[in-house]
């Protein structure tokens, strides 16, 4: 057995130590927490009307894609340089509160608008598509889906509000990403109903200021 | 009853078929969240949230992976969503400290080692982190991390490998120590 093989062996047994959770999983206590948000949730699925996304925003919107990652980048990184921080290390709250918000953020909100107008095209397109077109999308998805975690990990998400919208927006992303070559009718319906009760597009249509508009 | 007929019936707000569901499901998504986060508060927080998710969008799980595929999905986004924002309010160090004094019937294995082990997996970039955990640690395929990651399969092994390469550089003083 060479070193490499025997230190694979001993890994696997080693890393079982790795932050080794209790024998007793708190089942009662975290049930209770559970059942008073689904009691104190209020799921009231609106029947937003169905849309059809126009031709040119379909076929425009994956090279406004490669666009908008690249302006996300920019924002990122000016985001961070303005903190004076390297891009993966923690921003303790004292920096981040004496750096001047307005001044820190003007480039990262419009690469945030950039991309909650270029999601938005995406899902609006989603919904528009045929399944013959759906790999298409879902690799038009995935680029939004590392953009967007790409933001999640910046700055931008140190609203509430914002990191909410993109968490909900990563968890559709994910879901369009993983769907099958042929996607059955009823669960395009599923999707859309998800889309729809989650406001995910009224939201993001509330975060993108007038004149905004995907691939600009 | 079937797990099809209890979600049907939790996805229509049956709190009943709810429990039973999480009842069935939640200790692997504890563990899981535990070992992504090493914080008992952290770990309950963050498995509290998938169930949370999971039952008020219950009526998206389209039944072509299991429950459990699905369920782990949500609680890696929210586990690994939930660490992002720990990390940037500089807490993560605590979240170890407190880990460390968790667990006192640990396996047998030399104590440097072993921390030594621990914070070099602690250092590896997130993707090959979640990917280590999952696998070597928690057992699960690269079929059910890639599904749970959005990522393909050989994706999931790539960075396996990847991952193990660089615990063995880190590791490369104790170099020995686990042949023996």
């Amino acid at each position: 057995m060479s070193d490499d093989d025997k230190f694979d062996t001993w890994l696997q047994s080693a890393a079982k130590t790795y932050h080794e959770p209790p024998d007793r999983t708190p089942r009662l206590e975290m049930w209770d927490e559970i059942e008073h948000a689904l009691d104190a949730a209020q799921v009231t699925p609106l029947a937003a009307p169905r849309e059809r996304a126009a031709r040119w925003r379909r076929w425009s919107a994956p090279l406004s894609a490669i666009a908008a990652a690249l302006l996300v980048a920019v924002g990122v990184g000016t985001g961070y340089w303005l903190r004076g921080r390297a891009p993966n290390t923690p921003v303790a709250p004292a920096v981040a509160a004496a750096t001047p918000a307005g001044k820190t953020n003007v480039t990262l909100d419009v690469a945030l608008q950039q991309h909650m107008a270029n999601a938005e095209a995406l899902l609006v397109a989603y919904r528009g598509v045929d399944t013959s077109t759906d790999a298409h999308v879902r690799s038009w998805a995935r680029d939004v889906l590392g953009t967007t975690r790409l933001l999640m990990d910046s700055p931008a998400a140190s609203d509430p509000s914002r990191r909410r919208l993109l968490e909900d927006l990563e968890l559709i992303l994910v879901q369009i990403v993983q769907l099958p070559d042929s996607l059955p009718k009823d669960d395009r319906t599923l999707i859309d109903r998800s889309l729809s009760r989650d406001q995910l597009l009224t939201r993001l249509r509330t975060a993108i200021p007038a004149g905004i508009v995907s691939g600009t | 009853m079937t797990e099809a007929e209890l979600i049907s019936r939790a996805a229509n707000g049956d709190r009943v078929a709810q429990r039973a569901l999480y009842d069935a499901h939640v200790d692997r998504v504890y563990r899981l969240a535990f070992r992504l986060a090493g914080d008992d508060d952290l770990a309950r927080d963050f498995t509290q949230e998938t169930f949370i998710r999971a039952f008020q969008r219950l009526r998206d799980f389209r039944g072509e992976s299991a429950l459990s595929t699905w369920l782990h999905t949500i609680a890696t986004t929210v586990s690994l969503n939930g660490l992002r924002r720990v990390r940037r309010i500089g807490a993560r160090e605590t979240v170890i400290e407190d880990a460390e004094s968790l667990g006192s019937e640990r396996r047998e294995a030399d104590p440097d080692l072993r921390d030594a082990l621990r914070a070099a997996i602690d250092r590896l970039p997130e993707g090959y982190r979640t990917v280590f955990v999952m696998h070597d640690v928690e057992g699960f395929t690269h079929e059910e991390i890639g599904t749970a990651l959005g990522i393909q399969a050989g994706t999931s092994k790539a960075q396996l490998f990847r991952a193990r390469g660089r615990l063995r550089e880190m590791l490369a003083p104790f170099a020995g120590a686990w042949s023996a």
